[in-house]
């Protein structure tokens, strides 16, 4: 069975991972983050230090759209359903999310019930590897700054 | 020589990770140049700036109504928040890394300061022309983004790969 990995980042997304944890069959990890529901029926964890370790021993990972979380997920070439927190105020994680999945690097859930269709194919779906480059402004930053 | 002081603006979240990176990298090459002091938001400041001081966020976290009333009280606030970060320090650079209370701290510097120099970095989130991009646009004399797809967006856009 896949290992799933279920990250909400350093805020809370309650409603995904009360979701989640009603539905029986998978093999679920959740990273809550500050969150306020602490799930019953799977382990569980708010923050860890080596959370690339989780990311690593996942075989599928459904993200937040958080920046950090999705660019490091994608540079170790993982299957990511991605569900924007929407419990925020500011709705930017849909953004990343619509650019990610129009390139085909991940898949962006536009419900929660999406999350479990898309689970049935996970072993199925391609992804593109997504390309950027490190920073490498850091020279002439420093240039301007003395 | 004295050292200079930096300004660094940063939010929560991934702008805090972006600048925590940004930091780490800019001070191992020169800090015996310059002190960074922090401006951020709801408190979520990096420790290891010299100082830390917080801003009112006016913005998209708060209900309509709410936003409207902050746009109209809160920038006097704001500026004379930096006008004394600014008596104290002397801040010679600001460098942002894409957050919304970066537009009033450099509209102040850019009407009263205008020797300041300022740096931004558009969140590497960012995929389309966002408000706060729209406006440091304008105002920054540099203006990085981490993403390819905005150097067609903004005309003096500079790419400058990703920090996260």
């Amino acid at each position: 069975m896949n290992k799933v990995l279920v990250t909400v980042g350093t805020t809370k997304f309650d409603s995904l991972i009360k979701y989640l944890d009603e539905v029986a069959g998978y093999n679920f990890t959740f990273q809550i983050g500050n969150g306020e529901y602490t799930p019953k029926n799977y382990h569980f964890f708010r923050f860890s230090e080596n959370i690339s370790e989780y990311y690593k021993k996942a075989d599928v990972i459904i993200s937040h759209a958080g920046a950090g979380t999705l660019y490091s997920l994608l540079r170790m070439h993982k299957k990511v359903l991605m569900v924007p927190n929407l419990e925020r105020r500011d709705k930017h994680q849909v953004e990343i999310a619509e650019y990610l999945d129009s390139m085909g690097c991940a898949k962006w859930c536009k419900s929660f019930d999406e999350i479990l269709t898309n689970m049935i194919n996970i072993s199925t779906m391609q992804f593109s590897i997504y390309e950027s480059d490190d920073f490498f402004k850091f020279d002439e930053i420093t240039q301007l700054l003395i | 020589m004295s050292k200079r002081n930096v300004l660094l603006i940063y939010g929560e979240g991934g702008h805090r990770a972006e600048m925590s990176i940004l930091y780490k990298n800019l001070s191992n090459r020169i800090k015996n140049n310059c002190n960074f002091i922090g401006l951020c938001e709801n408190g979520d400041s990096i420790p290891s700036l010299t100082k830390n001081y917080n801003m009112p966020v006016i913005g998209v976290k708060y209900s309509t109504i709410r936003m409207y009333l902050r746009a109209i009280y809160l920038p006097p606030i704001i500026l004379f928040r930096v006008w004394r970060i600014d008596s104290k320090y002397n801040i010679s650079s600001v460098v942002s890394v894409g957050p919304g209370i970066s537009i009033w701290p450099s509209i102040y510097f850019r009407l009263f300061k205008s020797k300041v120099l300022i740096i931004f970095i558009e969140n590497s989130c960012k995929h389309k022309k966002s408000y706060t991009g729209r406006i440091m646009h304008q105002i920054a004399n540099k203006f990085y983004v981490q993403n390819r797809s905005l150097l067609s967006v903004y005309k003096h856009a500079i790419y400058s790969g990703q920090l996260l």
